[in-house]
């Protein structure tokens, strides 16, 4: 668009999942390092999508450590294909396969391959015990995997907007503010939460609309990091249906 | 199972503690990506080299500021030799195409804005993906700067005020709303006219789906936005520029922002009550309680600014005429005030003189109307308690109300209660039997009644309680001195401070005397002694007490008691003395049991009582009547003629009943 380097800097894509797939033939260590960081972050979707497939908890485990070692391993991402523009149907798309793939093999010959799994955190009894906190309504498998997905982005957001308001030295006013993110019905009127933070009720009205707006603009980000189009509002609707 | 989301149902991860599907709506409310947030506007700004290529009629290039929407560049045009500012807004925007078409179509709109208030748009477009403005350059500071140093001299202010209103009514007049008034965007001249910059680039920002604000300017304008701009921005119309004004303007007067439970302008600038009104109209929450026209507005600065010069003008030609304060009272506490005075007052009046039910209408009646003008009167006279009244809330209204009402029935009870503590004492006295001159004892009773509600007329009451006096006269002062209180700080001369003490004065003493006279007028009415079998007690002494006789008489006569003997009363002897004569007739004076003394050393009154034996026929008990003559301090000349009046009628009774 315009020979200024700046300007060129301002308007490229700069996702995580767009590093991915934009590589070279060669995975180049920042290739690696964004999808580790993917991976790491949206493994226990697949995880619930392969638990609700049937397998048991030890079996579910060792096959998305599989699946992410292969995926590494493979890199064929610069292969075109449409469903890259979304990390997350990319993912899934990419999980079946395997699925299917597994169950013609021999699983112990394979696993592994001798590459070093993922430094995921990991761990069967922490997995399982969210695995079984979840209302078991949502039993079709595609369905648990957006929604767990859609959880995780939302939960990411949250973290990172708590993140930097305890960076920016706000931590009190945001541990009391947090619950009225999304609805203030059945919580404390503002009116009895200004003099804990000792400014006007007003005051907290606009803080509440700042950290409403920051958190859409980190869920946004958040979202935009897993796709290559800047289709995030498609996502969006996606993951809101996912929620129903 | 988790609880449901209260807004949409969906259910509420326990991880998560939010409904995610409200989360996910925040994402869809804000259209800002955090990238272009995050991004430093210095990485926008574009080399000289390069604006020369872009812009090629252009050159001189000087950056002159650099925001969160893009950068500005003082640029010359070559041909025209004409300085303008060419705005460069941020790649971002140019990146989405809908932001550039709508940009573009609503750019045309603002270019057709020629108004010598609001700086003109000279050419606007897209350059190789850059999209631009080239605005008229004002060479100067902007009202930012201005304020910054402090508040400004109230004509200024008003005046810069007046400019922006007219600029504005200019644009919604062709249908282009600002919605970023703030005083950054006011750009002040060399010659101190204004400008308002940056038409409706706000809105095109808030419906654009990219951020072009950093954190630290959305917190700046924040103040000046309208409550229902980040409430409900799709419903804000041209009204979020005129809250924007009114907050512009109380900047201007006091220095500081609106914020709070913040200090009318006048309390902190040399502005009249009429400039608050303005302010806090301008800045009420709901859109439908502001001005709802620039125009109005405007027509309104224009009106005071008119003011301002005239009494600047007379001032400078006759300093030693002042302006007069445009209300002599302003205050709703001294009207409640007159009202509770009035009330009691005109209570009393309606009990003294046995007026009956029609009499204490009228009273409330004329009341009702003294308040409702005494008030409409002070609301006109004041547009600034106009619009306090208007800014509480219902609830505090009520409260205020209750307590008025609370307070004025405390005082209220206390009078009534000074009052009746001295009508009760009359009552103990009289203890007819039931049995026999029925009508001569109710007659008694009714006037006894009457004799006992007031027995004199206002004025000797008065003059007999001087502390109620004194209490009516600390009332009127309270109440001057409450209204002074209220309005305090409304006038800046004594002047100014004397004249709603004097009005408020004037206004009761006023009342008073009309009071008075109506008082007088009444009695002067009344002078028939007996009234529908009442005895009145406006009249006479003498009338009254030849009523008593002649009333005694009949009801003798009507009895056809047989009366052999008349005798001074006497209690030793009094029940043989009935047995053998038929009629005792006695007048003495008697103590009041229980005297109203004013004083250690006060006068004890006394009651004149003629009393009545009557001796049925049979050998039935005897039947005893008591008439009461009045009250009176004990040796007065009052009380004299009292005693000699009953002893009067006990003779004339006598002879009479002898002689049948």
């Amino acid at each position: 668009m315009t020979n200024d380097p700046d300007l060129q800097r301002a308007s490229f894509l700069t996702t995580r999942w767009s590093i991915v797939l934009t590589a070279g033939a060669q995975p180049s260590p920042d290739q690696r390092a964004a999808l580790e960081t993917l991976c790491s972050t949206y493994w226990y979707p697949l995880y619930a999508y392969v638990r609700r497939k049937g397998h048991d908890a030890d079996t579910a485990r060792d096959l998305v450590q599989d699946f992410f070692s292969r995926l590494l391993e493979r890199n064929d991402f610069a292969r075109a294909d449409p469903e890259k523009g979304r990390f997350r149907a990319y993912l899934l798309t990419a999980l079946k396969h395997f699925l299917i793939n597994e169950r013609e093999r021999e699983r112990a010959e394979k696993r592994g391959g001798g590459k070093q799994p993922l430094p995921l955190e990991f761990t069967t009894h922490d997995a399982e015990t969210r695995f079984s906190l979840e209302p078991a309504i949502h039993d079709a498998p595609d369905r648990a995997f957006d929604r767990e997905w859609a959880l995780i982005v939302l939960q990411r957001a949250l973290s990172k907007l708590g993140a930097e308001q305890r960076a920016a030295g706000k931590s009190a006013a945001w541990s009391l503010l947090e619950p009225y993110l999304t609805t203030a019905e059945n919580l404390a009127p503002y009116a009895a939460l200004a003099p804990q933070l000792s400014v006007t009720e007003n005051a907290i009205k606009i803080t509440l609309h700042r950290l409403r707006q920051r958190y859409g603009e980190l869920l946004r980000d958040e979202i935009a990091d897993t796709l290559h189009t800047q289709d995030v509002d498609a996502e969006l609707a996606t993951l809101f249906d996912a929620l129903a | 199972m988790p609880a449901p989301c209260t807004t949409c149902g969906a259910s509420i991860p326990a991880e998560l503690q939010h409904c995610p599907r409200c989360l996910l709506a925040l994402a869809r409310g804000a259209a800002a990506s955090a990238r272009a947030v995050r991004r430093d506007p210095r990485e926008q700004i574009l080399s000289a080299e390069r604006l020369a290529g872009l812009f090629p009629e252009y050159a001189d290039f000087a950056l002159i500021g650099a925001g969160g929407m893009g950068t500005v560049h003082r640029a010359r045009h070559r041909r025209l030799e004409r300085i303008v500012a060419l705005k460069l807004l941020h790649a971002d925007l140019a990146a989405e195409p809908a932001f550039a078409e709508r940009f573009l179509r609503e750019a045309r709109a603002l270019a057709r804005l020629a108004h010598p208030s609001i700086v003109a748009l000279h050419d606007i477009g897209e350059r190789d993906g850059v999209l631009y403005l080239a605005m008229e350059h004002v060479d100067g500071s902007n009202l930012r700067t201005l304020v910054r140093a402090g508040p400004l001299a109230p004509r200024r202010a008003l005046a810069i005020a007046r400019e922006l209103a007219a600029a504005l009514e200019y644009a919604h007049a062709a249908g282009v709303v600002h919605r970023d008034v703030k005083p950054e965007n006011v750009l002040i001249g060399p010659n101190g006219s204004m400008k308002l910059a940056d038409f409706g680039l706000a809105k095109l920002v808030q419906d654009g789906a990219v951020a072009l604000t950093v954190t630290g300017q959305v917190l700046g304008t924040l103040h000046y936005m309208a409550p229902e701009q980040h409430e409900r921005p799709h419903s804000a119309d041209h009204r979020a520029d005129l809250y924007a004004l009114g907050v512009v303007l109380y900047e201007m007067l006091t220095g500081s922002l609106p914020l709070g439970r913040f200090e009318r302008p006048s309390r902190r600038s040399a502005v009249d009550a009429d400039v608050d009104e303005l302010v806090l109209r301008a800045l009420e929450r709901e859109p439908a309680r502001r001005p709802q026209s620039a125009g109005e507005l405007r027509a309104e600065l224009e009106r005071i600014v008119r003011d301002l010069d005239a009494a600047t003008d007379a001032a400078r030609s006759a300093p030693a005429v002042r302006a007069a304060p445009a209300t002599a009272s302003r205050s709703w506490k001294g009207a409640l005030g007159s009202f509770a005075l009035l009330s009691i007052a005109w209570l009393w009046c309606a009990r003294a003189y046995d007026g009956g039910a029609w009499l204490l209408a009228a009273a409330a009646a004329v009341q009702a109307l003294v308040l409702f003008a005494v008030f409409t009167w002070r609301l006109r006279a004041s547009p600034e308690l106009v619009a306090r009244l208007a800014r509480f809330s219902p609830v505090e209204r009520a409260g205020r109300l209750a307590c008025g009402v609370v307070a004025f029935a405390v005082a209220f009870g206390l009078l009534v209660f000074a009052l009746q503590s001295r009508w009760a004492l009359g009552t103990t006295l009289w203890s007819p039997e039931r049995r026999g001159l029925e009508h001569f004892e109710a007659l008694a009773a009714r006037s006894m009644a009457a004799d006992e509600a007031a027995g004199r007329t206002l004025v000797d009451a008065l003059a007999s309680r001087p502390e109620l006096v004194v209490l009516a006269a600390a009332l009127v002062l309270a109440c001057g001195l409450g209204a002074c209180a209220a309005t305090r700080g409304a006038w800046s001369s004594w002047r100014g401070f004397w004249r709603p003490i004097a009005a408020t004065m004037t206004l009761h003493v006023g009342s008073f005397v009309v009071l008075l006279a109506a008082c007088w007028g009444l009695a002067a009415l009344r002078r028939a002694p007996v009234q529908d079998g009442v005895l009145r007690s406006t009249c006479s002494t003498d009338a009254r007490l030849a009523a008593v006789e002649s009333a005694v008489r009949g009801a003798l006569e009507r009895e056809r008691y047989r009366v052999t003997r008349w005798r001074p009363f006497d209690d030793e002897r009094s029940a043989a003395d009935a047995q053998r004569s038929g009629v005792l007739v006695d007048a003495r004076p008697v103590e009041w049991i229980g005297a109203w003394r004013l004083g250690l050393d006060g006068p004890v009154c006394v009651r004149s009582v003629l009393r009545i034996v009557v001796l049925p026929p049979s050998d039935a008990a005897p039947r005893q009547v008591v008439v009461d003559a009045g009250v009176a301090p004990e040796g007065s000349e009052q009380a004299n003629v009292l005693q000699r009046a009953c002893e009067h009628v006990a003779r004339s009774i006598e002879a009479e009943l002898h002689v049948r």
